[in-house]
């Protein structure tokens, strides 16, 4: 039965190649809020600017940005990659940062003070690294599937996520809340949407060849403080 | 609670013989045990829980064969259900900490409770002849059911029974991770990490250590407690290797390191530490969160509550390998070179007693002339002995505060055969608010920025009307009033419904220094107006409160008030709140009765 079984995947898997889905949409949020006020640095003007902005709730029209869409579960395809993050600043470029399990992220500072990176994970190996001026950066694997908040232990306005999935398969929302998933190998998924305010919505998907549209509208979420 | 009477003579433990599962009545002995018992008692049933140290006379230890567990089993019945309050008069009533259970617990419940600490203290006694040679999983599991369940729970996750009660909490090994390592941070552990935590506990923590065990035993631990978190094996099928720390031999201790480290640890320690070491710095209250076991930063200036020890290459290591689920990080080689670890190393060191202090039951209080001290920065007070009184948790009676973020104070006072002045200091990390322009005060600045950074912020705006936190930070002498002085001592609980004890409490909000009585935890009364002649002063410095009391040596109430005199022997303890930390009422650390000789 097993083989029978794996047989029928391989199959279906040939023609894959050449036949795969895309998944595109966008994140929307047309609710009436107040844009969350930007931060003063105070005595760390000089080092990080006069304002930082607070990225937690970023809303273009109706377009909601980072908004980090990923599908679940195990699904063929795809290579873990290298990724970035930088402490510039003194806010995290980038805010949100999704990666597939096993990949590796390069921790780097350009700013002229230290900064305490500090991820707050369980499932994967947790990070407190202090970065003094003109460090090496630092290297860091993930291995688990995982919603990571990571913060600055010196500077309590600096927040970033780290969302580590399962598979290859996941976009951020852009500037205009848009996402797309290309390559995906059809079938039936759940994709589910998460944003670090509003919380996740989910929803099943067909995917065949071609483009499949999923469009996430966050208007009846209320924002928390945090939704890991 | 119905009123039972039972005849001592001749009663026995019903869940020893008879009942039919005498292995359910011993789980839910040990249930009891470690939600009551282990603060005190101590998770080895030897009375060094982690409140062992605070209360006296020293909590029971049950592992020897005098303890209890040999005794008529009705004796250990009538201790429990009557505890301190109910021994006879010779065997100095009133100043055990053990609370009488009567009311708090049921009959069966103190059976059951009995039932396992004697059980467990037998084994404990008995010769261990059949320990079996090789350390296996299964061993391991077989120990870890047994007594480590408790608080690691059943499948590690650290959700035992003493979880709600714990902090920090017990370690959740599903993670696989552990504080004290040689790895660097948030890296799996050694088994010699792993066999070196169980060997050695957690020092102030109700992780207590395991040395007693055979080795086959703890190795036979280490084995099973790696099946419990994905990680090793994960580790071990990816053919990982761990980087182990090692720690060089420290360099000589010089006046120019301990500058350099000066520095250093003002720039990169201070944020969270203090200037001082008191856990005070300007970022710790953005850490810190105690329902999620975000913990408070060391206390540099206590020594003796170092988790991993006080010695220069212990201090290293923790620096090196930073402290992994807590925000210590790790220094890095790529950024601080060993001479600069070293130098960290040596400048902590001398924000710190040598030593614990000595606990001296009995103070002298010193005679002097003329006017007495009262601001807590007099230079006299410098020349004043200071006495160390260990505060516990008032985990007596509902409702408890099983861990008060206090754990002693220091104590001066003088007289000049008119005034008496008690100088009390004791380490809380954030001051109420609402002091700000009341007394003086000094904070932890930031870590200062590199001068091409620093901007001119000129003085820092002080709200004229800051808010106070939600319950005061508060302190509490106690003494017994003075109807009781020639009396019985009342119980260092605030006495009770016989023995008044009269208490001088200072309040950070309203701001004010009173007199009370008390007649038991719960019934408190303020003095009258005309009663009340305390004078106060008070100061915060990094981390730290002062507050200074004066009062006449003798009042007109001489019912309700303490009266000194010289040569005279007055019993003192005090009570602490730390009002940010939820501490209020009965919620508050407490000290034992000390006895104060005027000279």
């Amino acid at each position: 039965m097993t083989k029978f079984v794996v047989f029928l995947l391989t199959f279906l898997a040939i023609p894959g190649i050449a036949f795969s889905g895309t998944i595109q949409g966008a994140a929307q949020y047309t609710a009436k809020f107040t844009p969350p006020a930007p931060i003063k640095t105070g005595k760390f003007k000089k080092a990080c600017g006069d304002e930082i902005p607070n990225q937690s709730l970023i809303v273009n029209g109706t377009g909601l940005q980072n908004v980090v869409v990923s599908i679940e579960g195990k699904v063929r395809g795809g290579k873990p990659g290298k990724y970035h993050i930088d402490q510039k600043n003194c806010r995290y470029e980038p805010h949100v940062i999704a990666l597939m399990k096993e990949s590796e992220l390069v921790i780097h500072s350009s700013d002229p003070i230290n900064h305490n990176i500090h991820t707050y994970s369980f499932e994967n190996d947790p990070i407190n690294v202090m970065f003094t001026p003109g460090q090496d950066d630092f290297t860091q694997e993930f291995e688990e599937p995982e919603i990571i908040k990571v913060e600055c232990d010196l500077h309590h306005w600096m927040t970033a996520w780290i969302v580590v999935t399962e598979n290859a398969y996941f976009a951020v929302s852009d500037r205009d809340g848009k996402f797309t998933i290309p390559d995906l190998p059809p079938g039936k998924y759940t994709l589910t949407a998460w944003h670090e305010t509003l919380g996740s919505i989910s929803r099943e998907i067909s995917v065949g060849d071609g483009i499949v549209k999923a469009d996430f509208d966050f208007s009846e979420m209320t924002p928390q403080v945090s939704q890991k | 609670m119905e009123k039972q009477t039972f005849s001592l003579k001749n009663l026995r433990n019903p869940f020893t013989r008879a009942a039919k599962s005498p292995e359910k009545a011993l789980q839910e002995g040990a249930t009891v045990y470690f939600k009551h018992c282990v603060f005190c008692h101590g998770d080895l049933l030897d009375g060094s829980g982690v409140f062992g140290d605070r209360f006296f006379p020293k909590p029971a230890s049950f592992i020897h064969e005098g303890s209890f567990i040999n005794k008529p089993e009705g004796y250990g019945f009538w201790r429990v259900l009557k505890g301190g309050k109910g021994l006879p008069k010779p065997y100095s009533p009133w100043n055990s900490a053990m609370p009488a259970w009567e009311g708090q617990l049921t009959v069966d419940e103190v059976w059951k409770v009995l039932l396992f600490i004697q059980t467990t203290a037998r084994e404990r006694l008995a010769d261990k002849a059949n320990t079996p040679s090789e350390p296996s999983e299964d061993l391991g599991k077989k120990i870890y059911q047994d007594k480590c369940v408790h608080c690691h729970g059943a499948t590690g996750e650290g959700d035992g029974v003493i979880t709600p009660f714990s902090s920090p909490r017990p370690r959740d090994l599903s993670k696989g991770h552990i504080k004290l390592r040689t790895t660097p941070f948030g890296k799996v552990p050694t088994d010699d990490d792993l066999f070196l935590a169980i060997t050695h506990g957690m020092k102030g923590t109700t992780m207590p250590p395991w040395g007693h065990l055979s080795e086959t035993e703890r190795w036979g631990l280490v084995a099973y407690i790696k099946t419990l978190s994905p990680k090793f094996e994960k580790f071990e099928k990816k053919n990982k290797s761990h980087t182990i720390i090692t720690v060089p031999e420290p360099p000589p201790l010089t006046l120019e390191s301990i500058a350099r480290g000066k520095d250093l640890f003002i720039k990169n320690c201070s944020g969270c530490h203090g200037v001082k070491g008191r856990n005070d710095g300007v970022s710790t209250r953005k850490i810190v969160n105690i329902p999620t076991d975000a913990l408070w930063p060391r206390n540099l200036s206590k020594p003796w509550t170092f988790r991993r020890g006080v010695s220069r290459k212990q201090i290293y290591l923790t620096l090196r390998t930073g402290l992994s689920g807590t925000a210590m990080p790790r220094f890095s080689e790529r950024v601080f070179n060993d001479a600069k670890v070293w130098d960290i190393v040596h400048y902590v060191q001398t924000l710190s007693l040598s030593q614990k202090p000595e606990v001296s039951r009995q103070i002298r209080i010193r005679r002097t002339d003329g006017t007495l001290p009262e601001n807590p920065e007099d230079p006299v007070w410098k020349t004043v002995p200071s006495y160390f009184f260990p505060v516990g948790g008032q985990i007596m009676y509902s409702e408890k505060s099983f861990f008060p973020t206090t754990d002693n104070v220091y104590l001066k006072a003088l007289h000049n055969g008119d005034e008496i002045a008690f100088l009390v200091e004791w380490d809380d990390p954030k001051m109420d608010p609402f002091l700000s322009n009341l007394i003086p005060v000094k904070e932890s600045p930031p870590p200062p920025l590199p001068p091409e950074l620093q901007v001119d912020e000129g003085e820092p705006q002080v709200e004229s009307h800051p808010k106070p936190q939600k319950f005061s930070d508060s302190v509490a002498l106690q003494f017994p009033a003075a109807e009781e002085q020639n009396g019985d001592l009342p119980n260092f609980l605030n006495g009770d419904a016989d023995h008044p004890v009269n208490l001088w409490k200072w309040d950070s909000y309203p701001f004010a220094a009173t007199e009370l009585n008390a007649r038991g935890l719960q019934n408190w009364n303020e003095q009258d107006k005309p009663s009340q002649n305390l004078k106060f002063k008070a100061s915060y410095e990094y981390g730290r409160y002062s507050v200074v009391f004066v009062r006449k040596l003798k009042t007109p109430d001489t019912r309700q008030d303490v009266q000194f005199a010289s040569g005279a022997k007055v019993p003192v303890a005090v009570n602490v709140w730390n009002g940010s930390e939820g501490e209020t009422g009965t919620r508050k650390a407490v000290s034992s009765w000390f006895e104060a000789l005027l000279e």
